[in-house]
């Protein structure tokens, strides 16, 4: 089955986003695909490349990277909800005239209707943090 | 985008001021129906709070939910599926809410849930 995933709570402040990582390495390991990972709300706070880890904790941002690069899942930070809470990519920063960027390159910035077709392309679409 | 069209129900559990999630819900809801999608909407919990007319979102600095809400109607979004025993336990009246309501019984909610192919929750 194809799976995408809506996260709307941040990594440091619920379990949502950590259900859904777990969620997404045990579909994979059971032969299942993960299309997309959308971050939504509060949830895009995974994406920020400038968050340090205590050496006790895993790395939030990092482990989803990596899990993108092995299974080939899309991340993507609504753009609305990321420019206004302060996480850009170089081009979000460069056009408001920002004097940094702190997005990790395993996530692009796109609009909902990267939700939409998660939807569209997906068996199904799980929400987690509401 | 995919020519792909499903059926989406959006769950919206959360009042209207307090947690935004209601915004991130409605502009959901925008999105999907920009995009021609199936869309129906279930308010349920504290989510039926956001059904209220004469809200003064403005004197808190938000925009106004239910506003937003009367406009989905132009995106063909007529009917707002409401969980009767959550207006119930808040001793609200169908008539004090605005829009065109279909009220569900708590037996309902599952077979209506599940005739959908994807449930979002905000």
């Amino acid at each position: 089955m194809n799976f995408s995933l809506l996260v709307l709570s941040s990594p440091y402040s619920a379990q949502a986003g950590d259900s859904a990582w777990q969620f997404a390495r045990a579909a994979v390991a059971s032969g299942h695909s993960v299309y997309r990972v959308f971050f939504y709300h509060e949830g895009v706070y995974h994406g920020s490349e400038l968050g340090i880890s205590p050496q006790d904790e895993q790395d939030r941002v990092l482990r989803w990277a990596d899990f993108s690069t092995q299974n080939n899942t899309e991340l993507v930070l609504c753009i609305s909800s990321a420019i206004r809470r302060g996480l850009l990519d170089a081009g979000e920063a460069q056009r408001y005239d920002k004097p940094a960027s702190n997005v990790h390159p395993a996530f692009v910035l796109s609009g909902l209707g990267q939700l939409i077709d998660a939807s569209a392309h997906s068996d199904r679409l799980l929400t987690f943090g509401s | 985008m995919s020519d792909a069209k499903k059926k989406l129900l959006l769950i919206f559990r959360h009042g209207p001021y307090g947690n935004k999630l209601s915004r991130a819900g409605l502009d959901v809801a925008l999105a999907a129906a920009a995009f021609d999608q199936d869309i129906n909407t279930l308010f349920m919990d504290d989510g039926v709070w956001q059904l209220l007319p004469d809200q003064s979102a403005g004197s808190i600095d938000s925009k106004n939910v239910h506003s937003t809400l009367q406009s989905l109607p132009l995106y063909d979004l007529e009917s707002f599926h409401v969980d009767s025993h959550s207006l119930a336990a808040r001793r609200l009246e169908p008539a004090q809410l605005d829009g065109q309501l279909v009220l569900l019984e708590p037996a309902e909610l599952a077979e209506f849930i599940d005739s959908h192919d994807q449930v979002l929750s905000f």
